[in-house]
C-alpha cells in the first residue's frame, strides 16, 4: 500500500523526469537498489545534514521574520527598575504575539493617548521599539494603568464546535429533567 | 444619562445582533466617542453574547450560574423551597465584555436560550428591565438592546427601556415587510403607555450591495411607506461585506476585523456617524 507521503515523493520524482531523463532514473534505480549503495548514501545524507545544522542561519536568510529589537535602554532597567522592566517585557511579548495593539494604527493611536511623540514607523514591527522605548519615561503607576487597561485580543475558543456543545448540553440537561 | 436604543425588526435575519455589537464597539473604541456602552441582549438565541464573549467566557457564565437576562425577568418567580425572591442587584447580571485603554468598555448582559421560558407565563414582567436598567443606566454613554425577531413580552420589555428605536432593513421583499409590523407594534404600545416617550430613530438599510433589482424595488417601497408616515431612512446605509461575518467569527468589530476593506469600515463609521447625530449622542 502506498502512503500519501511515497505518493508525493512520486509526483517529486515524476516532475524530475523531463530534467534528467528516463535513462537516468534507469540507472540510479539499479546503482541504489544494492545494499552497499544504500549504505553509503545513508551516511552521507546523514553527513549533509549535521553540517547543514551547524551553520550559522544569515539575517537575510528568506522565510525567518525578524522580531524587532528589544531596546537597549529597556534591558538596562532590568537590574535598575526590576518591576518597570517585567511590565514592559511582558507588554513587548504581548506585542510580538499580537494580542495587544494588533494594528499599526493601534499602536500609534495608543502613542496619541499616552501622550508620546508621534510614532513615524510604517510597519507595525518596526513601531514597537519606539514606543516600548518612549513608554521608559512613564512612572510605574502609571504605566501599570495604561498597560492593564489596554484589551487583549486574545478572542479565546470561538469554534461553532464549542457553541454546538453549549447549546446541545444544555438541552440534553433540560430533558433529562423533564 | 445613557441614550437607550433598541434594535428591531419582526424579520430574522436583518442583521441586528451584528449591527447592534459593532455600534457599541464603535462609540467604545473609536478615540472620537469613548462611551461606556452597555449591551442587552434581550434574544434567546443570544447572537449578542456569542459575538462579544466566545465560547470559553460564554461558558464560564453558564456553568457558574452567572445571572442573565433571565434571571431579571424570572427574579420574583418563587421557586418551591427557595426563599422569598427580592430584587436582583444590577450589577450581578452585568457582565465586563470588553475594556479599552481610554477607560471605556462594552458591558453586556447577556442571554441564554432559557429565556424563552419567560414566555410561557409573561405575566406582569415587561417593566423588570426598564427598572433594573434605570438602577445604573449613569454609569454609560449609551445603552443598545438587541431585540429578537417576534414579537413578545421581550419587544414591549425593551421599549419600556428604551428612548429610540433602530430598524435595520435588510432591502428585501419580506424584510421589508417586517417594517409595517414593528410600527403596528409600537403604535400599540403608545396606546398602553402614553406617557412613555418612545421614537422611531429610523431605519436603516443593512447589507445592500446596489446591484440587485430587488434591492433596488425594496428600497424604494420602504422610503415611499417612510415618507408617508414620516418615519426617518438613514442616508448612509450598511453595506454588504463578508468582514462581518467573519468579524463575528473572530470576535472583532469591522474595523478590527482582519483583511476588512477600509471602505467598509469607512461605511459603517458613516452610518454610526449620521446615527449618533440623530440621537443626541
Amino acid at each position: 500500500m502506498t502512503t500519501q507521503r511515497e505518493l508525493d515523493l512520486l509526483v517529486d520524482l515524476a516532475k524530475l523526469l523531463k530534467k534528467h531523463g528516463p535513462d537516468t532514473f534507469e540507472s540510479l534505480a539499479e546503482s541504489i537498489s544494492s545494499p552497499e549503495m544504500t549504505q553509503h548514501l545513508s551516511r552521507v545524507l546523514t553527513q549533509v545534514a549535521k553540517i547543514a545544522r551547524t551553520i550559522p542561519k544569515t539575517k537575510g536568510e528568506a522565510g525567518i521574520k525578524q522580531e524587532p529589537r528589544i531596546p537597549k535602554s529597556l534591558i538596562s532597567l532590568k537590574s535598575a527598575e526590576p518591576e518597570k522592566y517585567q511590565l514592559l517585557m511582558n507588554f513587548y511579548n504581548d506585542l510580538i504575539a499580537k494580542t495587544v495593539l494588533p494594528t499599526l494604527r493601534d499602536i500609534k493611536e495608543f502613542g496619541v493617548d499616552c501622550g508620546l511623540r508621534e510614532i513615524r514607523a510604517k510597519s507595525r514591527q518596526k513601531a514597537i521599539s519606539p514606543l516600548i522605548s518612549s513608554l521608559l519615561k512613564f512612572p510605574n503607576e502609571q504605566l501599570i494603568a495604561r498597560i492593564q487597561s489596554l484589551e487583549k485580543y486574545d478572542t479565546g475558543d470561538r469554534s461553532l464546535e464549542g457553541w454546538s456543545n453549549i447549546i446541545l448540553n444544555r438541552q440534553r440537561r433540560l430533558g433529562e429533567k423533564q | 444619562m445613557a441614550k437607550k436604543v433598541s434594535l428591531i425588526n419582526m424579520k430574522g435575519g436583518v442583521g441586528k445582533s451584528t449591527l447592534a455589537v459593532n455600534l457599541a464597539w464603535h462609540f467604545a473604541a473609536m478615540s472620537k466617542w469613548i462611551k461606556k456602552v452597555l449591551v442587552v441582549d434581550l434574544d434567546p438565541q443570544f447572537n449578542a453574547s456569542q459575538y462579544l464573549l466566545g465560547v470559553t467566557e460564554y461558558d464560564k457564565i453558564i456553568k457558574n450560574n452567572i445571572p442573565t437576562i433571565w434571571d431579571i425577568f424570572e427574579q420574583f418567580t418563587p421557586l418551591p423551597g427557595s426563599p422569598v425572591p427580592s430584587a436582583l442587584e444590577p450589577t450581578k447580571v452585568i457582565y465586563n465584555a470588553k475594556k479599552f485603554y481610554a477607560g471605556s468598555c462594552i458591558d453586556l448582559i447577556p442571554s441564554r436560550l432559557e429565556l424563552a421560558f419567560s414566555l410561557r407565563n409573561p405575566g406582569q414582567k415587561e417593566q423588570l428591565l426598564a427598572k433594573l436598567i434605570s438602577k445604573i443606566e449613569d454609569k454609560y454613554g449609551l445603552i443598545v438592546l438587541d431585540c429578537p425577531p417576534t414579537e413578545s413580552l421581550f419587544t414591549w420589555a425593551a421599549y419600556l427601556t428604551s428612548d429610540y428605536i433602530l430598524v435595520p432593513v435588510k432591502p428585501e421583499y419580506l424584510s421589508s415587510t417586517g417594517v409595517s409590523l414593528l410600527v403596528n407594534s409600537m403604535e400599540e404600545f403608545k396606546r398602553r403607555y402614553e406617557d412613555h416617550n418612545l421614537e422611531l430613530a429610523g431605519i436603516v438599510f443593512n447589507a445592500t450591495t446596489e446591484y440587485v433589482p430587488e434591492e433596488i424595488t425594496s428600497k424604494a417601497e420602504v422610503k415611499k411607506i417612510a415618507q408617508k408616515h414620516g418615519w426617518y431612512v438613514f442616508q448612509n446605509e450598511v453595506s454588504y461585506s463578508r468582514s462581518y461575518p467573519k468579524g463575528a467569527r473572530e470576535g472583532q468589530p469591522i474595523f478590527r476585523t482582519s483583511y476588512s476593506h477600509l471602505t467598509q469600515a469607512a461605511r459603517f463609521s458613516a452610518f454610526a456617524e449620521e446615527f449618533a447625530q440623530r440621537i443626541g449622542l
